[in-house]
């Protein structure tokens, strides 16, 4: 793969965000002065920028990247991944489940857990969500050094030394604060950065119309029906009619339901931001506000995936091709840059670039809030030290930044020696996240669910995930880390299939567990649960200001089934 | 607000797309005509964010 050599007005814009980014730390040194300023921004965000922070947590560079990349392998079904696996989650969360997060004044998700149910539920969850959280923002850095080195030659070591000191002088200074506004900087990047590269992709292959047409030249060489690349359902009446190997059960339960809201409605990382919001109508608007843009994201990430497809294997060529790993498969992770190189003259490049840098950084830095939070809190505070001084506690956040930058610094070191270290992350979050959304379900809906059915039913439905990915595996693989390592009961047509019906077999053990075992276990009294429970808590007010929530989520919906109607 | 973040964004929108416009100016063919058209947008872009801002003051 050729490397890209950048101009000085390149070097010239990312200095200009980098400069940015570690002003906006500096200035907001002065204004952090207690922990609740540190991990909660003062409880002081606007809807606004509380609800792109909440969209740009999600919006890290390997998700960037990864989506462009599902983008040209799978088509536009990836859009699944927004329309169906993202969306109604959001409205889910905004709707329903933000007036228990805000209103009982819970600091985490863990904390939550331990106000509706008790200790050791709290515990369990935040030491898994504080690994891989860690875990997380290593495989982030491990990837920005990557990339760099790949494309521009840069060094491995300077380029993941450079960022984690970055990204560590922003948070250490501003907290969470610091890291919403970078998120939000981060969006603009990316829409600023993309959209000329929609606009020169769809001009090169002649418009919607021209794309779509080779798509289904593409698909046809493919083996698949003509439309397979460009249209959302209807290809998944059987797994072996579409790229992504999955049928549309699997879909819709595994990514639309489980996976999405088990990401979206429990994923502290997500939460926080909304958590920081100004009032509770802000706080159910956040995720409101950030379904916008979440619906109109596929135009600005897949469809670059899509023409980059569409070129290197459609009739017409155009320049483009992406390239070839070892064993002659194509990279379709160097899609993006790939695209950039491609169509960007330098200056843009830069700015497309600066845009994939600010992901990286701001990928890890919502990792890096998420984790100080939930240790400090849940950890340190709940264990280690309870009941010390706020001025305590902020510092602890500080020295938790510096420890969790620096554990993420050795994450990507393991990650380099380790190949497989991604594959083993989206395992973890498929084992963690899945059965989660199963006891907030059950915990927040069902006032008879206790602690003890929470605490088994979560432990219960990650060993069943671990058991099911232990006794399946994809096709085209071999026993080991992608499955089968217990031996081998059934096949899946592809990863995403097997990685859609191990959360689904997650949830379900997860759920039913918690259902028995609270039945024959003592609830709690329902003066104890107010304000935890849904039919034990008063519904939320409106403050009057704009439309009610319930009434945006219904436009939303409206608007996310028409897309699927018309790519149906 | 600790810190106006709209003036931020604005301020940084201007920052990129001036840098555009003004390599546009100097480069010829398709750098130029991309760098100084989508520099130009960022650059209102970032006018417009400015703007709110200053309506926002003066509401």
């Amino acid at each position: 793969m050729d490397r890209l050599v950048l101009a000085p007005i390149d070097y010239s814009i990312l200095l200009t965000y980098t400069l940015f980014v570690l002003g906006i730390g500096w200035i907001l040194k002065e204004k952090t002065k207690t922990s609740e300023d540190f991990f909660h921004s003062g409880h002081g965000m606007p809807a606004w920028i509380a609800g792109l922070a909440f969209l740009s947590a999600n919006l890290g560079a390997q998700e960037v990247m990864g989506m462009a990349a599902s983008g040209a392998k799978y088509g536009l079904m990836t859009s699944h991944f927004y329309w169906a696996g993202a969306v109604p989650a959001m409205l889910f969360v905004g709707v329903f489940m933000m007036p228990f997060y805000y209103g009982s004044k819970a600091r985490s998700v863990p904390e939550y857990l331990r106000l509706r149910f008790d200790e050791k539920t709290r515990g369990l969850n935040a030491i898994s969500f504080a690994a891989m959280t860690v875990f997380s923002s290593g495989v982030s850095l491990y990837a920005l050094g990557l990339l760099l080195s790949a494309l521009l030659g840069w060094n491995f070591d300077a380029s993941i030394l450079v960022a984690a000191a970055i990204v560590l002088v922003y948070v250490f200074f501003g907290g969470l604060t610091s890291a919403i506004y970078n998120e939000v900087l981060q969006f603009f990047l990316i829409v600023a950065g993309f959209l000329p590269l929609v606009i020169a992709g769809l001009q090169d292959v002649g418009g919607w119309g021209g794309l779509v047409q080779r798509l289904n030249a593409v698909a046809v060489k493919q083996g698949f029906a003509a439309g397979t690349y460009t249209q959302l359902w209807r290809h998944t009446g059987d797994a072996s009619q579409n790229p992504m190997g999955i049928e549309w059960i699997g879909l819709g339960m595994g990514l639309g339901f489980v996976l999405s809201f088990g990401y979206w409605c429990t994923d502290f990382l997500v939460v926080q931001r909304a958590m920081a919001a100004e009032s509770m109508d802000a706080a159910r608007r956040t995720p409101l506000i950030a379904a916008f843009p979440k619906m109109i994201f596929p135009f600005l990430v897949i469809v670059p995936g899509l023409i980059a497809i569409a070129l290197t294997l459609g009739d017409g060529g155009g320049g483009f091709k992406l390239p070839a790993k070892a064993d002659g498969t194509l990279n379709y992770d160097m899609t993006i840059p790939m695209m950039l190189a491609h169509y960007f003259p330098p200056g843009l490049l830069g700015l497309g670039l600066t845009a994939l840098m600010a992901s990286f950084m701001s990928g890890m830095a919502g990792n890096v809030t998420a984790f100080n939070t939930v240790f400090t809190y849940d950890i340190y505070g709940a264990y280690i030290r309870p009941g010390a001084s706020d001025e305590h506690y902020l510092k602890v956040g500080r020295y938790t930044t510096i420890a969790g930058i620096a554990a993420s610094v050795l994450a990507a070191y393991a990650a380099v020696k380790f190949n497989n270290i991604m594959d083993l992350l989206q395992l973890v979050f498929a084992f963690v996240n899945a059965p989660l959304f199963g006891t907030f379900l059950l915990g927040m809906f069902w006032k008879r669910a206790t602690g003890h059915g929470a605490f088994w039913g979560l432990l219960l439905g990650t060993v069943s995930a671990a058991l099911h990915h232990g006794l399946t595996l994809p096709a085209h693989s071999v026993p080991g880390l992608k499955g089968g390592w217990l031996g081998v009961v059934a096949h899946y047509p592809s990863e995403m299939a097997q990685n859609f019906w191990t959360a689904i077999w997650a949830f379900s053990v997860c759920f039913v567990a918690t259902f028995l075992i609270s039945l024959v276990t003592a609830p709690r009294p329902d003066e104890e649960l107010r304000g935890l429970v849904y039919s034990l808590t008063d519904k939320p007010k409106s403050d009057g200001r704009g439309m009610r929530p319930e009434l945006v989520a219904v436009i939303i919906l409206a608007t996310v089934g028409a897309l699927n109607l018309y790519f149906w | 607000m600790a810190l106006d973040l709209r003036i931020v964004i604005g301020r940084l929108l201007l920052a990129i797309g001036v840098q555009l416009v003004a390599y546009g100016f100097f480069s010829d063919g398709r750098g130029a005509s991309m760098n100084m058209g989508w520099g130009g947008g960022i650059v209102a872009a970032g006018a417009v964010f400015h703007l709110i801002a200053w309506k926002g003051k003066t509401a």
